[in-house]
């Protein structure tokens, strides 16, 4: 009875994902488009197409710069966030009896209810005077400003991990460095998956933070270079959608190939939080 | 001895992560609250005038007004979201065909940039709809909601929701699969409806999954921003000017940068003091489920 | 134990005190402009329209001037960058700021050379330096007018001529066109209230032209309020509102654009700065400027600094950034700039000649200007929302107290 096809839920589901899809549908179509088609129809498909519109976007955002930007961001950012990150927070979850480190879990996670503007402006002072107006400095902060929600991953991830895996581990002379490295972090890896998606999109599509910390017009990443489209000269929609359409289309990709395993990433990693 | 030199070695783990929060986020943070109490505008000299601020936080309409709309917005969303999520979870956890691809097309949103979607919608809902309005002739559809005080919130909603509910039938969906399909039978409700499966067999199982995501969809909602910036702007008038917009751009533009601090410090808790409700009575109710 | 507190306790001090006084020590960069070294040049440019247009002023300035290297930085949001900027003290060496609020702040922030002994000065517009002073509220000059742009209605010459009507030059004849036109088919007047500021070119006309400038200076003396003068202001406002046919608060102002491009307006009040992104969207179209008569007394067209060029106090290449800030105020390289931009000049010497602009000519050579009354309230003032407010169905009472309590409450 239960293993019966359900073929109204099918259909609502379908259904359903019109609306998701319809965004990104609309966003394809018009990229391809020029202004007198889609003043003609919003939802037709291009009558011919031309990638004149990609060109041009190409050229107005400087994209490959951008792309490159932004791809070197995401990648040293997820990197060092699942090396830091997850280390620290084994540290803190072994620990959580004692006082010291209970606040400091408590220190950490609730730095994420802390309103972003109000460090804005004494962080970008601060980076300035350490010279670090620049995607490096962007990296670090990333890295340091994930600690808050990562920490709270982790930590709920380890404690599931057995303390009698890693006393047999001393037993056999390997150090606390050891264990961490050659046992819990492999462990770890359905978690280390997950922060590793959640801190690569954030890392890819942010936009206030790189806005205010990157003062070098080289340095720009894919989401600011978008802006130039909202600005008061901007006319041409079909313009706008090939850069947006270009901009998401790198997550898009990867989004395709590793659907499984970004969602099972995310999946096992919210499980045994 | 052992537990001292394991202590030294998760020192030494913490540690430098630990200076670098802190030199990153708490300097800075501590910056912040200390201007709060000053004149500060952001560059130039300044003069200490206690909690001067604090009390203007209260008196000025415009701060009152950006609370009234994030709250209104934040409430709203959350029910929503943790609603839809939550269909379309139990919908996709049943006997689907393309179980998967439906599947991977409900979490997209959640890869995607919020602002660049936000710029998508706009065209959406200031070109594409008011076209269908007018071709069919349709009066309730022939103007854009953006341009109307009291509908353009509902399309940061929609939004919101089109983006956040990708990553709560996520975590609902993994919620479900970790309950054992002879549950059901186990529980003697086999024969119920489905409604009183739900009701007392799925649900409470995921309730700790449904105390996460509230509380998760609340904070992220309360500090609603790149929606607002790529959507309305604030606008029209400040009928969508959200309590992070507003600290934004009259903190960092707007020359008031120690009052809008102290609107932050006040947001802080605020938003503290709504998570702490939130995971308390949610976690009570689990456990009398 | 211990050895490693004092470690940490160090690397804490160090860091507190790296960011404590690193204000005044903001990279200097190449501080070595000996003779014959490459200098580079920051030149922060808010403008993204005219980006190519700088670009191609910039290469010609570098060929003359072998040794100087400029570089162009254009943000996408140049208030915000320019005073996270100016919270560091990092001030770049050369920079266009728009002449309005954010230049009054930027000019009292005391980072800005001080130009006002400038021998340049004898070839820029009076009224401009005089603005720019405004502004800042200070005796010195803190930047030089570059480019003016004005406010005016823009209109579809194609549609005048087709339904035979006249330009009006008060403001009851302004009413009676519209009425005429609102009697075709055509939408009279395009206006694009979906984003806030899109109200002000219609407002600042109208305000300017009725109170005057001497109206700051009886409001800072606390002689006069807005609830006295703004009455009247604010209601020609809201009787322009049902002329426009469009969807008003659905429109922003690209979509406005693009639509009075395609001939669905006879009329649309907004400022020069509108031709160029109305005559790329359809070159073909047929369009002219002309003053909004705000009154019916004689109208003064109301025109800002578009660009003001200003350089850094304490710059580390003050010499090569001169020579490039003269370079740019150079008639040839002003009109260079000026044809794409469709702006007019600050400097004598340079001409606009666009025929589009040719209604508005005779007031900028007359000096017959206003400025804008939205640089005069106070930073973070918001005017255009309040009106936006008013304009979607608000009380005019309330608007002109939240005026009076605004202007009261930020000019503290």
């Amino acid at each position: 009875m239960r293993n019966k096809t359900n073929y109204v839920t099918t259909i609502l589901l379908m259904l359903g994902s019109i609306f998701i899809l319809f965004p990104v549908f609309i966003t394809i179509v018009n990229a391809f488009k020029t202004p007198a088609e889609t003043a003609q129809s919003i939802l037709s498909l291009p009558s011919t197409w031309t990638f004149d519109n990609f060109k041009t976007a190409i050229e107005m955002t400087n994209f490959f710069n951008a792309f490159g930007n932004s791809a070197y961001v995401t990648f040293f950012t997820v990197i060092l966030t699942i090396l830091s990150n997850s280390l620290v927070a084994y540290a803190i979850a072994r620990n959580l009896h004692r006082k010291a480190f209970k606040f400091l879990y408590f220190y950490l996670v609730s730095a994420m209810f802390v309103p972003f503007p109000i460090i804005m402006l004494p962080i970008v002072k601060q980076m300035s005077a350490l010279g670090l107006m620049n995607l490096n400095g962007l990296i670090i902060l990333y890295v340091v400003y994930g600690l808050a929600f990562n920490t709270f991953l982790y930590t709920g991830y380890v404690k599931t991990i057995p303390k009698e895996l890693e006393e047999a581990a001393i037993v056999d002379g390997c150090s606390k460095w050891g264990v961490f490295w050659r046992i819990i972090f492999p462990i770890l890896s359905p978690m280390n998956a997950t922060v590793g998606i959640l801190t690569a999109l954030w890392a890819w599509n942010d936009f206030l933070l790189p806005l205010v910390v990157l003062s070098d017009q080289g340095d720009r990443t894919l989401p600011l270079v978008q802006y130039v489209f909202q600005s008061q000269f901007a006319t041409n929609y079909n313009l706008a959608f090939a850069s947006y359409l270009m901009a998401l289309l790198p997550m898009l990709v990867v989004y395709l190939f590793l659907q499984k395993r970004i969602i099972s990433g995310v999946t096992q990693g919210a499980i045994k939080s | 001895m052992m537990d001292k030199k394991n202590t030294r070695v998760y020192l030494m783990m913490v540690l430098p992560a630990l200076i670098l929060f802190f030199s990153f986020h708490t300097f800075p943070l501590m910056q912040g609250i200390f201007y709060s109490f000053t004149d500060y505008r952001g560059y130039g000299d300044w003069n200490f005038i206690g909690i001067e601020n604090y009390i203007n936080v209260f008196k000025d309409p415009r701060i009152l007004n950006s609370y009234q709309f994030t709250f209104k917005f934040a409430i709203i969303s959350t029910i929503l979201v943790n609603i839809i999520s939550l269909t379309i979870a139990l919908g996709l956890n049943s006997k689907v065909k393309f179980h998967k691809t439906l599947r991977g097309i409900y979490f997209m949103p959640n890869i995607l940039s919020i602002l660049i979607v936000g710029f998508v919608f706009k065209f959406i809902f200031s070109v594409f709809i008011p076209e269908i309005g007018q071709s069919f002739g349709i009066e309730g559809l022939a103007k854009s909601i953006l341009g109307d005080k009291d509908s353009a919130w509902i399309a940061i909603v929609i939004v919101g929701v089109w983006q956040a509910a990708a990553l709560n039938v996520i975590l609902y969906l993994s919620g479900l699969a970790t309950i054992p399909e002879d549950l059901y039978e186990a529980s003697g409700l086999d024969g119920a409806s489905k409604w009183q499966q739900f009701r007392h067999v799925t649900f409470p199982l995921i309730a700790p999954f449904f105390t996460i995501n509230m509380v998760l969809a609340m904070k992220n909602f309360l500090m609603v921003f790149d929606h607002v910036v790529a959507l309305t702007g604030g606008g029209p008038g400040r009928s969508t000017q959200s309590i992070s917009l507003l600290i934004y751009e009259d903190g960092f533009t707007g020359g008031q940068f120690a009052l809008q601090s102290a609107n932050a410090v006040i947001y802080f808790f605020v938003i503290v003091t709504i998570s702490i409700i939130q995971i308390r009575f949610l976690q009570k109710r689990e456990v009398q489920m | 134990m211990n050895k490693m507190l004092k470690g940490l306790i160090v690397m804490l001090l160090a860091v507190l005190v790296l960011a404590a006084c690193g204000d005044d020590t903001s990279d200097g960069g190449s501080s070595d402009s000996g003779s014959g070294d490459q200098v580079e040049l920051e030149f922060f440019q808010f403008k993204s329209e005219a980006v190519k247009e700088f670009d191609v002023l910039i290469e010609k300035f570098e060929a003359d001037n072998p040794n100087i290297t400029v570089v162009q930085n254009n943000s996408p949001d140049a208030d915000t960058v320019l005073f996270s900027r100016l919270s560091q003290n990092d001030i770049p060496d050369v920079m266009t700021i728009n002449g309005g609020v954010t230049f009054g702040e930027v000019a009292r922030a005391g980072v800005l050379k001080d130009l006002s002994d400038d021998a340049l000065l004898d070839t820029v517009t009076d009224e401009y330096e005089d603005m720019l002073k405004r502004l800042s509220g200070t005796e010195e000059l803190y930047a030089f007018p570059h480019s003016v742009n004005a406010n005016g209605v823009l209109y579809n010459k194609t549609i005048f001529n087709d339904l035979g009507l006249e330009i009006p030059t008060t403001w009851d004849d302004f009413i009676a066109l519209l009425d005429e036109i609102k009697t075709s088919d055509v939408n009279p007047l395009m206006s694009t209230y979906g984003e806030a500021w899109t109200v002000l070119p219609p407002l600042n006309t109208i305000a300017s032209n009725t109170h005057g400038m001497a109206f700051f200076d009886e409001l800072e003396a606390g002689n006069t309020s807005f609830t006295e003068v703004y009455g009247e202001i604010a209601e020609k406002v809201k009787t322009l509102l049902p002329y426009a046919e469009n969807d008003v608060f659905g429109y922003d102002y690209n979509m406005g654009n693009t639509a009075f491009a395609n001939g669905e307006a006879a009329m649309y009040m907004q400022g020069v700065w509108a031709l160029g992104p109305i005559l790329e969207a359809n070159p073909d179209l047929e369009v002219g400027v002309f003053p909004m008569p705000a009154t019916n007394d004689h109208n003064s067209i109301v025109s800002g600094v578009d660009v003001a060029i200003a350089m850094a106090k304490d710059g580390d290449h003050p010499e090569e950034a001169q020579k490039f800030v003269e370079f740019l105020l150079q008639p040839e390289n002003v009109e260079f700039y000026l044809e794409t931009q469709r702006m007019f000049a600050a400097v004598e010497g340079a001409e606009q000649t666009d025929p589009a602009l040719e209604e508005l000519q005779p007031y900028f050579e007359e000096g017959d200007v206003l400025p804008f009354s939205d640089h005069y309230y106070p930073q973070g003032y918001g005017v255009e929302i309040m009106f936006q407010d008013y304009l979607l169905g608000g009380e005019l009472d309330g608007l002109l107290s939240e005026m009076d309590s605004e202007y009261e409450r930020l000019s503290e």
